[in-house]
């Protein structure tokens, strides 16, 4: 994954890469959209000239620069939805439940060991970590707490 | 709210609704929402209903709350009154324009601005609230608005080196046509004084920030003429925006042209009022200026 050697030298074609590798995404389906780096992190945005304001965000956080790797945000992913063919994991409501109870599923999947997006009833709902044959859940506490209510 | 009895016509109507609880509505987001959201929406709620005149807007009929369930936190849809809905109809917003929403938070209007521009141009969500900005996130994110800029200026002080094409100033209001706020209360008139010289310089920045032939929709929800047809005849006194006629299949009535003793211009008939009586909501004005 890119970032792994020095933090700083993450760029913005870097999240492109990544995004295209991990979720096989062409970066045509994006046209119209722009990546952004503020605050160390990457958000989506509209690939449009910007003024010159002080901004709190700018769109939607996309990409967190965990300091180890880069991290998609269950927001992110969920903007990808269905454009996303590859390290996605479909899981049950049961399934689902233990992920957002903070346990793990088993998972034998023929990706490295990286960030995956959780899809459940055919939508992407968040994102996942998959690592030694196990899934764990990546989405907020407070999102998950909410969606775990609704199940 | 016996002050506005006079110009209320139907006010028994008015009095009764303003007693009663809002429907509950929503409004499709379709920057989210499937093509089998009505679908879903029905199996959720089943006596949804679509609104009369505006197709994205349904009517839930439900004691059920509508922020939960799995489509809201999707962000298939945002949970707004339906009278709420009416001022970014009438700004009407395109993909690849400018925008700036003055006073944004919590966002139930940059949320439907960023879908009728399809995320396609630049919107500033700007409030001057810091606490009301995590709300403002939050809808963002949830509803998938990524055109959305946020920033955290007071409206009257923006910078104005970028010119917009449309302006929205849905501006800090008595909120009297809010019943959970107000409870049939009408605001004191020094609230009434110092919002309405506010909601003045609210506008008055907005319309230098505006490019010619642009556009800035006024709108408060509150009966308040001091905050409604008064802001907007010192609007047009003070700037060279003229107003345009605002046509809309919402029930409503026009923009009174007398209260107290106050007189206004015959041009408030080309704004709008909407009572809670007319669809079941909370109250609102709704003024469109072309520069």
């Amino acid at each position: 994954m890119p970032g792994s050697e020095s933090r700083e030298e993450i760029r913005v074609q870097d999240a492109w890469n990544y995004i295209e590798e991990r979720f096989n995404i062409s970066k045509t389906d994006f046209e119209g959209y722009r990546i952004v780096k503020k605050s160390g992190d990457f958000w989506i945005t509209s690939d449009v000239e910007q003024p010159n304001l002080e901004y709190e965000t700018v769109g939607i956080r996309f990409l967190r620069d965990t300091g180890k790797y880069l991290k998609p945000t269950t927001y992110g992913l969920q903007i990808l939805g269905d454009k996303i063919s590859s390290a996605c994991v479909d899981v049950s409501q049961e399934e689902l439940e233990i992920l957002l109870d903070g346990d793990m599923i088993e998972r034998n999947l023929e990706i490295e060991k990286g960030y995956v997006a959780l899809v459940y009833d055919g939508e992407v709902v968040g994102c996942g970590l998959y690592k030694d044959e196990l899934v764990s859940s990546r989405v907020s506490r407070g999102r998950a707490e909410e969606l775990r209510e609704l199940l | 709210m016996e002050r506005y009895k006079s110009i209320i016509s139907d006010w028994e109507a008015f009095k009764q609704e303003c007693q009663k609880e809002a429907t509950k509505t929503v409004r499709k987001n379709p920057l989210k929402a499937r093509e089998n959201f009505e679908e879903k929406l029905r199996k959720d709620f089943p006596e949804a209903e679509k609104s009369d005149w505006n197709s994205q807007v349904y009517r839930l009929n439900t004691e059920k709350s509508p922020g939960k369930s799995m489509l809201h936190w999707r962000g298939e849809y945002y949970v707004q009154e339906e009278s709420a809905s009416l001022p970014v109809e009438v700004l009407n917003p395109q993909p690849g324009e400018k925008v700036l929403d003055m006073c944004a938070a919590p966002g139930g209007k940059t949320t439907q601005i960023a879908a009728k521009m399809d995320n396609k141009g630049l919107l500033i969500s700007n409030d001057d609230s810091a606490k009301r900005l995590k709300s403002l996130h939050a809808n963002i994110y949830r509803t998938g608005s990524s055109c959305a800029r946020v920033t955290n200026y007071d409206g009257r002080r923006i910078p104005k080196e970028q010119k917009y094409d449309r302006i929205i100033v849905d501006a800090p209001c008595s909120g009297e046509g809010n019943n959970a706020r107000r409870s049939f209360e009408s605001a004191r008139e020094e609230e009434l004084e110092n919002l309405s010289e506010i909601q003045q310089k609210l506008v008055e920045n907005a319309e230098k920030l505006l490019k010619e032939g642009g556009t800035v929709v006024y709108s408060t929800c509150t009966f308040a003429p001091e905050e409604n047809e008064s802001v907007v005849e010192k609007i047009l006194e003070k700037t060279g925006m003229e107003l345009e006629k605002i046509d809309t299949e919402a029930p409503h009535v026009r923009g009174v042209e007398k209260f107290k003793d106050q007189d206004f211009s015959s041009e408030m008939s080309k704004t709008v009022r909407i009572y809670p009586h007319h669809l079941e909501s909370g109250g609102i004005f709704v003024a469109r200026f072309r520069k």
